[in-house]
Protein backbone atom coordinates (compact mmCIF):
# COMPACT_ATOMS: atom_id res chain seq x y z
CA UNK A 1 0.00 0.00 0.00
CA UNK A 2 2.87 2.31 0.87
CA UNK A 3 4.54 2.00 -2.47
CA UNK A 4 1.26 2.48 -4.28
CA UNK A 5 0.60 5.69 -2.37
CA UNK A 6 4.11 6.96 -2.97
CA UNK A 7 3.73 6.38 -6.71
CA UNK A 8 0.51 8.35 -6.77
CA UNK A 9 2.07 11.11 -4.66
CA UNK A 10 5.12 11.27 -6.93
CA UNK A 11 2.84 11.66 -9.95
CA UNK A 12 0.91 14.45 -8.21
CA UNK A 13 4.06 16.31 -7.19
CA UNK A 14 5.42 15.99 -10.71
CA UNK A 15 2.19 17.48 -12.08
CA UNK A 16 2.44 20.46 -9.73
CA UNK A 17 6.12 20.98 -10.59
CA UNK A 18 5.32 21.06 -14.30
CA UNK A 19 2.62 23.66 -13.56
CA UNK A 20 5.03 25.80 -11.50
CA UNK A 21 7.75 25.67 -14.15
CA UNK A 22 5.23 26.71 -16.77
CA UNK A 23 4.33 29.75 -14.70
CA UNK A 24 6.32 32.70 -16.09
CA UNK A 25 6.55 34.37 -12.68
CA UNK A 26 8.75 31.61 -11.28
CA UNK A 27 12.36 32.84 -10.94
CA UNK A 28 15.16 31.02 -12.73
CA UNK A 29 16.84 29.74 -9.59
CA UNK A 30 13.62 28.14 -8.46
CA UNK A 31 13.06 26.67 -11.91
CA UNK A 32 16.45 25.00 -11.76
CA UNK A 33 15.57 23.44 -8.43
CA UNK A 34 12.11 22.42 -9.60
CA UNK A 35 13.61 20.90 -12.68
CA UNK A 36 16.05 18.88 -10.63
CA UNK A 37 13.27 17.61 -8.35
CA UNK A 38 11.00 16.93 -11.34
CA UNK A 39 13.66 14.85 -13.05
CA UNK A 40 14.14 12.87 -9.85
CA UNK A 41 10.41 12.13 -9.55
CA UNK A 42 10.12 11.23 -13.21
CA UNK A 43 13.02 8.81 -12.89
CA UNK A 44 11.45 7.28 -9.78
CA UNK A 45 8.14 6.67 -11.59
CA UNK A 46 9.81 5.36 -14.73
CA UNK A 47 11.86 2.94 -12.65
CA UNK A 48 8.74 1.51 -11.04
CA UNK A 49 7.11 1.01 -14.45
CA UNK A 50 10.25 -0.49 -15.95
CA UNK A 51 10.39 -3.37 -13.47
CA UNK A 52 9.02 -6.74 -14.53
CA UNK A 53 7.74 -9.22 -12.00
CA UNK A 54 9.28 -12.47 -13.04
CA UNK A 55 6.91 -15.09 -11.79
CA UNK A 56 3.55 -15.69 -10.26
CA UNK A 57 3.63 -16.11 -6.51
CA UNK A 58 1.45 -19.00 -5.31
CA UNK A 59 -0.14 -18.54 -1.90
CA UNK A 60 -0.68 -21.62 0.20
CA UNK A 61 -3.75 -21.89 2.32
CA UNK A 62 -3.40 -21.84 6.09
CA UNK A 63 -4.57 -25.44 6.48
CA UNK A 64 -2.07 -26.79 3.93
CA UNK A 65 0.76 -24.92 5.57
CA UNK A 66 -0.06 -26.40 8.96
CA UNK A 67 -0.18 -29.96 7.58
CA UNK A 68 3.38 -29.69 6.40
CA UNK B 1 -66.59 -37.30 -53.92
CA UNK B 2 -63.93 -38.71 -51.69
CA UNK B 3 -61.05 -40.71 -53.02
CA UNK B 4 -60.50 -44.10 -51.58
CA UNK B 5 -57.08 -44.18 -49.95
CA UNK B 6 -54.79 -46.98 -48.94
CA UNK B 7 -53.53 -47.23 -45.35
CA UNK B 8 -50.11 -46.21 -46.65
CA UNK B 9 -51.61 -43.17 -48.39
CA UNK B 10 -53.42 -41.93 -45.30
CA UNK B 11 -50.42 -42.68 -43.11
CA UNK B 12 -48.22 -40.68 -45.48
CA UNK B 13 -50.68 -37.78 -45.09
CA UNK B 14 -50.68 -38.14 -41.31
CA UNK B 15 -46.88 -38.28 -41.26
CA UNK B 16 -46.51 -35.25 -43.49
CA UNK B 17 -49.05 -33.23 -41.54
CA UNK B 18 -47.80 -34.03 -38.06
CA UNK B 19 -44.12 -33.78 -38.90
CA UNK B 20 -44.59 -30.42 -40.59
CA UNK B 21 -46.79 -28.99 -37.88
CA UNK B 22 -44.72 -30.20 -34.92
CA UNK B 23 -41.19 -29.75 -36.13
CA UNK B 24 -40.07 -27.38 -33.42
CA UNK B 25 -41.50 -27.87 -29.93
CA UNK B 26 -40.42 -27.46 -26.33
CA UNK B 27 -42.10 -29.63 -23.74
CA UNK B 28 -41.98 -29.78 -19.96
CA UNK B 29 -42.59 -33.30 -18.70
CA UNK B 30 -41.77 -35.97 -16.17
CA UNK B 31 -39.87 -39.03 -17.42
CA UNK B 32 -41.98 -42.06 -16.53
CA UNK B 33 -40.02 -44.73 -18.40
CA UNK B 34 -36.45 -44.65 -19.64
CA UNK B 35 -34.65 -47.46 -21.49
CA UNK B 36 -31.05 -47.27 -22.63
CA UNK B 37 -30.97 -49.51 -25.70
CA UNK B 38 -27.84 -51.45 -26.66
CA UNK B 39 -27.69 -49.51 -29.91
CA UNK B 40 -27.11 -46.31 -27.96
CA UNK B 41 -30.60 -44.91 -28.48
CA UNK B 42 -32.65 -43.97 -25.42
CA UNK B 43 -36.36 -44.73 -25.45
CA UNK B 44 -38.58 -43.06 -22.92
CA UNK B 45 -42.10 -42.06 -22.01
CA UNK B 46 -42.86 -38.47 -21.11
CA UNK B 47 -45.96 -37.77 -19.06
CA UNK B 48 -47.95 -35.30 -17.11
CA UNK B 49 -51.18 -35.94 -15.18
CA UNK B 50 -53.28 -35.83 -18.36
CA UNK B 51 -51.27 -37.56 -21.09
CA UNK B 52 -48.29 -39.67 -22.12
CA UNK B 53 -45.95 -39.17 -25.08
CA UNK B 54 -43.46 -41.74 -26.38
CA UNK B 55 -40.07 -40.20 -27.04
CA UNK B 56 -36.63 -41.16 -28.28
CA UNK B 57 -33.14 -39.76 -28.11
CA UNK B 58 -31.07 -41.02 -31.01
CA UNK B 59 -27.57 -42.25 -30.28
CA UNK B 60 -25.73 -39.26 -31.75
CA UNK B 61 -27.77 -36.86 -29.60
CA UNK B 62 -27.51 -39.13 -26.56
CA UNK B 63 -23.72 -39.02 -26.72
CA UNK B 64 -23.72 -35.24 -26.38
CA UNK B 65 -26.18 -34.88 -23.50
CA UNK B 66 -24.89 -32.88 -20.52
CA UNK B 67 -27.72 -34.18 -18.37
CA UNK B 68 -28.45 -37.92 -18.25
CA UNK B 69 -32.18 -38.65 -18.21
CA UNK B 70 -33.64 -40.82 -15.47
CA UNK B 71 -37.07 -42.01 -14.42
CA UNK B 72 -38.93 -39.46 -12.35
CA UNK B 73 -36.81 -36.54 -13.60
CA UNK B 74 -38.56 -33.28 -14.34
CA UNK B 75 -37.24 -32.17 -17.74
CA UNK B 76 -37.62 -29.63 -20.47
CA UNK B 77 -37.06 -31.22 -23.90
CA UNK B 78 -36.76 -29.73 -27.33
CA UNK B 79 -37.39 -31.59 -30.59
CA UNK B 80 -39.87 -32.66 -33.28
CA UNK B 81 -42.59 -35.21 -33.84
CA UNK B 82 -41.90 -38.26 -35.98
CA UNK B 83 -44.37 -40.82 -37.37
CA UNK B 84 -43.24 -44.42 -37.88
CA UNK B 85 -45.57 -45.78 -40.60
CA UNK B 86 -44.86 -49.54 -40.27
CA UNK B 87 -46.12 -49.48 -36.66
CA UNK B 88 -48.68 -46.74 -37.02
CA UNK B 89 -47.07 -44.92 -34.11
CA UNK B 90 -45.75 -41.48 -33.42
CA UNK B 91 -42.96 -40.46 -31.08
CA UNK B 92 -41.19 -37.29 -30.08
CA UNK B 93 -37.57 -37.09 -31.24
CA UNK B 94 -35.63 -35.26 -28.55
CA UNK B 95 -32.82 -32.99 -29.76
CA UNK B 96 -31.92 -31.48 -26.43
CA UNK B 97 -32.81 -32.22 -22.85
CA UNK B 98 -32.36 -30.14 -19.73
CA UNK B 99 -33.12 -30.71 -16.11
CA UNK B 100 -36.13 -28.55 -15.28
CA UNK B 101 -34.45 -28.16 -11.86
CA UNK B 102 -32.63 -25.30 -13.55
CA UNK B 103 -35.85 -23.44 -13.16
CA UNK B 104 -35.63 -24.16 -9.50
CA UNK B 105 -32.02 -22.84 -9.43
CA UNK B 106 -33.26 -19.66 -10.98
CA UNK B 107 -35.93 -19.34 -8.33
CA UNK B 108 -33.31 -19.88 -5.61
CA UNK B 109 -30.99 -17.30 -7.20
CA UNK B 110 -33.73 -14.69 -7.24
CA UNK B 111 -34.70 -15.46 -3.64
CA UNK B 112 -31.11 -15.08 -2.36
CA UNK B 113 -30.62 -11.89 -4.36
CA UNK B 114 -33.77 -10.38 -2.88
CA UNK B 115 -32.66 -11.36 0.62
CA UNK B 116 -29.16 -9.83 0.27
CA UNK B 117 -30.57 -6.67 -1.28
CA UNK B 118 -32.99 -6.29 1.57
CA UNK B 119 -30.16 -6.68 4.10
CA UNK B 120 -28.30 -3.92 2.30
CA UNK B 121 -25.28 -6.12 1.51
CA UNK B 122 -25.28 -4.96 -2.13
CA UNK B 123 -25.55 -1.25 -1.26
CA UNK B 124 -23.26 1.14 -3.12
CA UNK B 125 -22.03 2.84 0.05
CA UNK B 126 -20.67 -0.51 1.26
CA UNK B 127 -18.43 -0.85 -1.77
CA UNK B 128 -14.73 -0.15 -1.23
CA UNK B 129 -12.84 1.99 -3.74
CA UNK B 130 -10.60 0.07 -6.13
CA UNK B 131 -7.07 1.56 -5.82
CA UNK B 132 -5.96 3.34 -8.95
CA UNK B 133 -2.33 2.22 -9.01
CA UNK B 134 -2.14 -1.12 -7.21
CA UNK B 135 1.40 -2.49 -6.99
CA UNK B 136 0.29 -5.89 -5.73
CA UNK B 137 -2.77 -7.82 -6.92
CA UNK B 138 -4.17 -11.03 -5.40
CA UNK B 139 -5.84 -13.51 -7.75
CA UNK B 140 -8.36 -16.12 -6.64
CA UNK B 141 -9.13 -18.61 -9.38
CA UNK B 142 -8.26 -22.11 -10.56
CA UNK B 143 -4.54 -22.54 -11.14
CA UNK B 144 -5.33 -24.64 -14.22
CA UNK B 145 -8.15 -22.58 -15.74
CA UNK B 146 -8.28 -20.36 -18.79
CA UNK B 147 -9.30 -17.42 -16.59
CA UNK B 148 -5.82 -17.31 -15.02
CA UNK B 149 -4.10 -17.39 -18.42
CA UNK B 150 -6.42 -14.64 -19.73
CA UNK B 151 -5.57 -12.40 -16.78
CA UNK B 152 -1.83 -13.09 -16.92
CA UNK B 153 -1.83 -12.12 -20.59
CA UNK B 154 -3.30 -8.69 -19.77
CA UNK B 155 -0.94 -8.07 -16.84
CA UNK B 156 2.13 -9.13 -18.81
CA UNK B 157 1.22 -6.81 -21.62
CA UNK B 158 0.06 -3.68 -19.80
CA UNK B 159 1.45 -3.80 -16.27
CA UNK B 160 4.34 -6.26 -16.02
CA UNK B 161 5.65 -4.40 -12.97
CA UNK B 162 2.63 -5.32 -10.84
CA UNK B 163 3.27 -8.11 -8.35
CA UNK B 164 0.74 -10.95 -8.66
CA UNK B 165 -0.12 -13.48 -5.95
CA UNK B 166 -2.29 -16.43 -6.89
CA UNK B 167 -4.36 -18.04 -4.18
CA UNK B 168 -5.75 -21.11 -5.98
CA UNK B 169 -9.34 -22.28 -5.52
CA UNK B 170 -11.69 -24.73 -7.12
CA UNK B 171 -14.18 -22.75 -9.17
CA UNK B 172 -16.66 -25.45 -10.12
CA UNK B 173 -18.53 -28.34 -8.54
CA UNK B 174 -19.93 -28.92 -5.08
CA UNK B 175 -17.79 -27.40 -2.34
CA UNK B 176 -16.00 -24.96 -4.67
CA UNK B 177 -17.48 -21.95 -2.83
CA UNK B 178 -15.77 -23.11 0.34
CA UNK B 179 -12.37 -23.29 -1.38
CA UNK B 180 -12.92 -19.77 -2.73
CA UNK B 181 -13.54 -18.53 0.82
CA UNK B 182 -10.34 -20.24 2.00
CA UNK B 183 -8.35 -18.76 -0.87
CA UNK B 184 -9.67 -15.26 -0.14
CA UNK B 185 -8.88 -15.75 3.55
CA UNK B 186 -5.29 -16.80 2.73
CA UNK B 187 -4.72 -13.52 0.86
CA UNK B 188 -5.42 -11.50 4.01
CA UNK B 189 -2.05 -12.60 5.36
CA UNK B 190 -0.15 -10.86 2.54
CA UNK B 191 -2.50 -7.88 2.11
CA UNK B 192 -2.45 -7.21 -1.64
CA UNK B 193 -3.76 -3.77 -2.70
CA UNK B 194 -6.70 -5.36 -4.52
CA UNK B 195 -8.06 -8.88 -5.16
CA UNK B 196 -9.60 -10.34 -8.32
CA UNK B 197 -11.87 -13.36 -7.91
CA UNK B 198 -12.43 -14.83 -11.36
CA UNK B 199 -13.79 -17.77 -13.29
CA UNK B 200 -14.25 -18.27 -17.03
CA UNK B 201 -17.53 -18.86 -18.81
CA UNK B 202 -19.69 -21.95 -18.35
CA UNK B 203 -23.24 -23.19 -17.93
CA UNK B 204 -25.39 -21.94 -15.08
CA UNK B 205 -24.58 -25.18 -13.24
CA UNK B 206 -20.84 -24.55 -13.68
CA UNK B 207 -21.14 -21.05 -12.24
CA UNK B 208 -23.57 -22.07 -9.53
CA UNK B 209 -21.05 -22.10 -6.68
CA UNK B 210 -20.71 -18.33 -7.15
CA UNK B 211 -24.34 -18.04 -6.07
CA UNK B 212 -23.56 -19.61 -2.71
CA UNK B 213 -24.99 -17.72 0.23
CA UNK B 214 -22.06 -18.32 2.58
CA UNK B 215 -19.58 -17.11 -0.06
CA UNK B 216 -21.75 -14.06 -0.78
CA UNK B 217 -21.85 -13.11 2.89
CA UNK B 218 -18.10 -13.65 3.25
CA UNK B 219 -17.39 -11.40 0.26
CA UNK B 220 -19.77 -8.69 1.46
CA UNK B 221 -17.67 -8.41 4.63
CA UNK B 222 -14.25 -8.97 3.01
CA UNK B 223 -11.63 -6.48 4.17
CA UNK B 224 -9.69 -6.04 0.90
CA UNK B 225 -11.04 -4.29 -2.22
CA UNK B 226 -12.44 -7.05 -4.43
CA UNK B 227 -13.29 -7.28 -8.12
CA UNK B 228 -15.30 -10.26 -9.38
CA UNK B 229 -15.13 -11.46 -12.97
CA UNK B 230 -17.27 -14.57 -13.30
CA UNK B 231 -18.51 -16.11 -16.55
CA UNK B 232 -19.35 -14.19 -19.70
CA UNK B 233 -20.67 -10.65 -20.15
CA UNK B 234 -24.27 -11.79 -19.73
CA UNK B 235 -23.77 -13.77 -16.52
CA UNK B 236 -24.41 -12.04 -13.23
CA UNK B 237 -23.86 -14.14 -10.17
CA UNK B 238 -24.63 -13.36 -6.54
CA UNK B 239 -20.96 -12.66 -5.76
CA UNK B 240 -20.99 -9.94 -8.45
CA UNK B 241 -23.73 -8.18 -6.50
CA UNK B 242 -21.81 -8.09 -3.21
CA UNK B 243 -18.27 -7.49 -4.48
CA UNK B 244 -16.81 -3.98 -4.71
CA UNK B 245 -16.77 -4.06 -8.49
CA UNK B 246 -18.26 -6.45 -11.03
CA UNK B 247 -16.18 -7.03 -14.15
CA UNK B 248 -17.89 -8.86 -16.98
CA UNK B 249 -15.12 -11.44 -17.52
CA UNK B 250 -11.73 -12.34 -16.00
CA UNK B 251 -10.01 -10.46 -18.86
CA UNK B 252 -12.15 -7.42 -18.18
CA UNK B 253 -11.23 -7.52 -14.47
CA UNK B 254 -7.51 -7.52 -15.31
CA UNK B 255 -8.01 -4.72 -17.83
CA UNK B 256 -9.75 -2.61 -15.24
CA UNK B 257 -6.61 -2.79 -13.06
CA UNK B 258 -4.21 -2.25 -15.96
CA UNK B 259 -5.96 0.64 -17.74
CA UNK B 260 -4.78 3.38 -15.30
CA UNK B 261 -1.26 1.98 -15.48
CA UNK B 262 -1.32 2.11 -19.27
CA UNK B 263 -2.53 5.71 -19.08
CA UNK B 264 0.07 6.73 -16.53
CA UNK B 265 2.89 5.65 -18.85
CA UNK B 266 1.61 8.11 -21.44
CA UNK B 267 1.09 10.92 -18.89
CA UNK B 268 4.56 10.47 -17.51
CA UNK B 269 6.09 10.84 -20.96
CA UNK B 270 4.07 13.99 -21.56
CA UNK B 271 5.09 15.54 -18.26
CA UNK B 272 8.70 14.68 -18.87
CA UNK B 273 8.46 16.48 -22.17
CA UNK B 274 6.73 19.49 -20.61
CA UNK B 275 9.40 19.64 -17.93
CA UNK B 276 12.29 20.04 -20.35
CA UNK B 277 10.32 22.09 -22.87
CA UNK B 278 9.36 24.72 -20.31
CA UNK B 279 12.95 24.68 -19.09
CA UNK B 280 14.08 25.71 -22.55
CA UNK B 281 11.50 28.46 -22.78
CA UNK B 282 12.37 29.91 -19.40
CA UNK B 283 16.07 29.84 -20.28
CA UNK B 284 15.18 31.71 -23.46
CA UNK B 285 13.34 34.32 -21.44
CA UNK B 286 16.32 34.75 -19.16
CA UNK B 287 18.53 35.10 -22.21
CA UNK B 288 16.34 37.92 -23.53
CA UNK B 289 16.48 39.68 -20.20
CA UNK B 290 20.24 39.42 -20.21
CA UNK B 291 20.46 40.91 -23.70
CA UNK B 292 18.36 43.87 -22.61
CA UNK B 293 20.49 44.25 -19.57
CA UNK B 294 23.61 44.14 -21.71
CA UNK B 295 22.40 46.98 -23.89
CA UNK B 296 21.63 48.96 -20.80
CA UNK B 297 24.97 48.20 -19.17
CA UNK B 298 27.19 48.77 -22.23
CA UNK B 299 25.71 52.21 -22.72
CA UNK B 300 27.17 52.98 -19.35
CA UNK B 301 30.54 51.55 -20.33
CA UNK B 302 30.82 49.07 -17.59
CA UNK B 303 33.83 47.05 -16.76
CA UNK B 304 35.21 44.16 -18.76
CA UNK B 305 34.50 41.84 -15.88
CA UNK B 306 30.74 42.17 -16.11
CA UNK B 307 30.89 41.67 -19.86
CA UNK B 308 32.80 38.46 -19.30
CA UNK B 309 30.24 37.20 -16.87
CA UNK B 310 27.58 38.03 -19.37
CA UNK B 311 29.33 36.14 -22.17
CA UNK B 312 29.74 33.13 -19.95
CA UNK B 313 26.06 33.08 -19.12
CA UNK B 314 25.07 33.46 -22.76
CA UNK B 315 27.27 30.60 -23.83
CA UNK B 316 25.94 28.48 -20.99
CA UNK B 317 22.40 29.21 -22.07
CA UNK B 318 23.17 28.54 -25.71
CA UNK B 319 24.76 25.28 -24.74
CA UNK B 320 21.74 24.42 -22.61
CA UNK B 321 19.37 25.33 -25.42
CA UNK B 322 21.17 23.17 -27.91
CA UNK B 323 21.27 20.27 -25.52
CA UNK B 324 17.63 20.65 -24.74
CA UNK B 325 16.57 20.62 -28.39
CA UNK B 326 18.59 17.52 -29.06
CA UNK B 327 17.13 16.05 -25.96
CA UNK B 328 13.58 16.56 -27.14
CA UNK B 329 14.33 14.88 -30.44
CA UNK B 330 15.72 11.98 -28.47
CA UNK B 331 12.63 11.82 -26.33
CA UNK B 332 10.40 11.34 -29.31
CA UNK B 333 12.10 8.08 -30.04
CA UNK B 334 13.08 6.77 -26.65
CA UNK B 335 12.08 8.03 -23.28
CA UNK B 336 14.66 6.37 -21.12
CA UNK B 337 17.54 8.19 -22.77
CA UNK B 338 16.20 11.45 -21.51
CA UNK B 339 17.44 11.58 -18.00
CA UNK B 340 21.13 11.43 -18.68
CA UNK B 341 20.88 14.26 -21.20
CA UNK B 342 18.86 16.36 -18.85
CA UNK B 343 21.20 15.91 -15.98
CA UNK B 344 23.81 17.89 -17.90
CA UNK B 345 21.67 20.92 -17.23
CA UNK B 346 20.90 20.29 -13.62
CA UNK B 347 21.60 23.19 -11.29
CA UNK B 348 24.52 21.27 -9.85
CA UNK B 349 26.25 21.44 -13.18
CA UNK B 350 25.47 25.10 -13.53
CA UNK B 351 27.18 25.56 -10.19
CA UNK B 352 30.15 23.56 -11.45
CA UNK B 353 30.75 26.26 -13.98
CA UNK B 354 31.69 28.49 -11.10
CA UNK B 355 28.40 30.10 -10.24
CA UNK B 356 27.13 30.05 -6.69
CA UNK B 357 23.81 30.54 -5.00
CA UNK B 358 23.86 32.83 -1.97
CA UNK B 359 21.16 32.54 0.64
CA UNK B 360 20.50 34.42 3.85
CA UNK B 361 20.01 32.79 7.23
CA UNK B 362 16.38 32.02 6.40
CA UNK B 363 17.55 30.20 3.29
CA UNK B 364 16.09 32.93 1.12
CA UNK B 365 17.93 33.47 -2.11
CA UNK B 366 19.78 36.80 -2.32
CA UNK B 367 19.29 38.47 -5.68
CA UNK B 368 20.66 41.91 -4.98
CA UNK B 369 23.43 43.48 -3.05
CA UNK B 370 20.80 45.87 -1.78
CA UNK B 371 19.35 43.22 0.48
CA UNK B 372 22.68 42.79 2.26
CA UNK B 373 24.26 44.76 5.06
CA UNK B 374 27.70 44.46 6.58
CA UNK B 375 27.98 41.68 9.21
CA UNK B 376 25.10 39.70 7.58
CA UNK B 377 25.63 35.98 7.72
CA UNK B 378 25.04 34.17 4.46
CA UNK B 379 25.37 30.66 3.02
CA UNK B 380 27.13 30.18 -0.29
CA UNK B 381 26.17 27.08 -2.26
CA UNK B 382 28.93 25.72 -4.50
CA UNK B 383 28.46 22.67 -6.67
CA UNK B 384 30.20 20.55 -4.07
CA UNK B 385 28.87 21.99 -0.86
CA UNK B 386 27.79 24.96 1.19
CA UNK B 387 29.90 27.37 3.19
CA UNK B 388 29.00 30.17 5.56
CA UNK B 389 30.28 33.69 5.12
CA UNK B 390 29.97 37.11 6.68
CA UNK B 391 29.53 40.25 4.59
CA UNK B 392 32.36 42.69 5.23
CA UNK B 393 31.37 45.62 3.12
CA UNK B 394 29.28 46.30 0.08
CA UNK B 395 29.45 48.33 -3.06
CA UNK B 396 26.55 49.34 -5.25
CA UNK B 397 26.55 49.30 -9.05
CA UNK B 398 28.39 52.17 -10.60
CA UNK B 399 31.20 52.24 -8.08
CA UNK B 400 34.68 50.97 -8.92
CA UNK B 401 35.25 47.31 -9.57
CA UNK B 402 38.55 45.62 -9.09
Amino acid sequence: MNKERSFEEAMKELESIVKKIENQETPLEEILELYERGSELSTYCQDILAKTQEKLEIIQKQAERMEE
Amino acid sequence: MLNILSVSDITAQIKSKLENDISDAMIRAEISECKFHGSGHIYMTLKDPGAVLPAVIWRTTAQQLATQPAVGMDVIVYGRLSVYAPHGKYQFVIQSLQDAGRGELYVRYEALKAKLLEEGLCALERKKAIPKYPMHVGLVTSDTGAALQDMLRVFNQDAPHVRLSLSPARVQGKGAAKTVIEALEALKAIQPDVVICARGGGSIEDLWEFNDEELARYIAHYSLPLITGVGHETDTTIVDLVSDHRASTPTNAAEMICAPWREVRINLNQMDYALSNTMIRSLDRQNDRLKNLQRYLSSRQLSEKIQNIHRNIISLLAQANKGMSNHILLKASRLSGIHSTLSAYSPVNVLKKGYTLIRDRNDKLIRSVKSLSPEDRVNIRFHDGVTGAIIKNKESKGSDHE
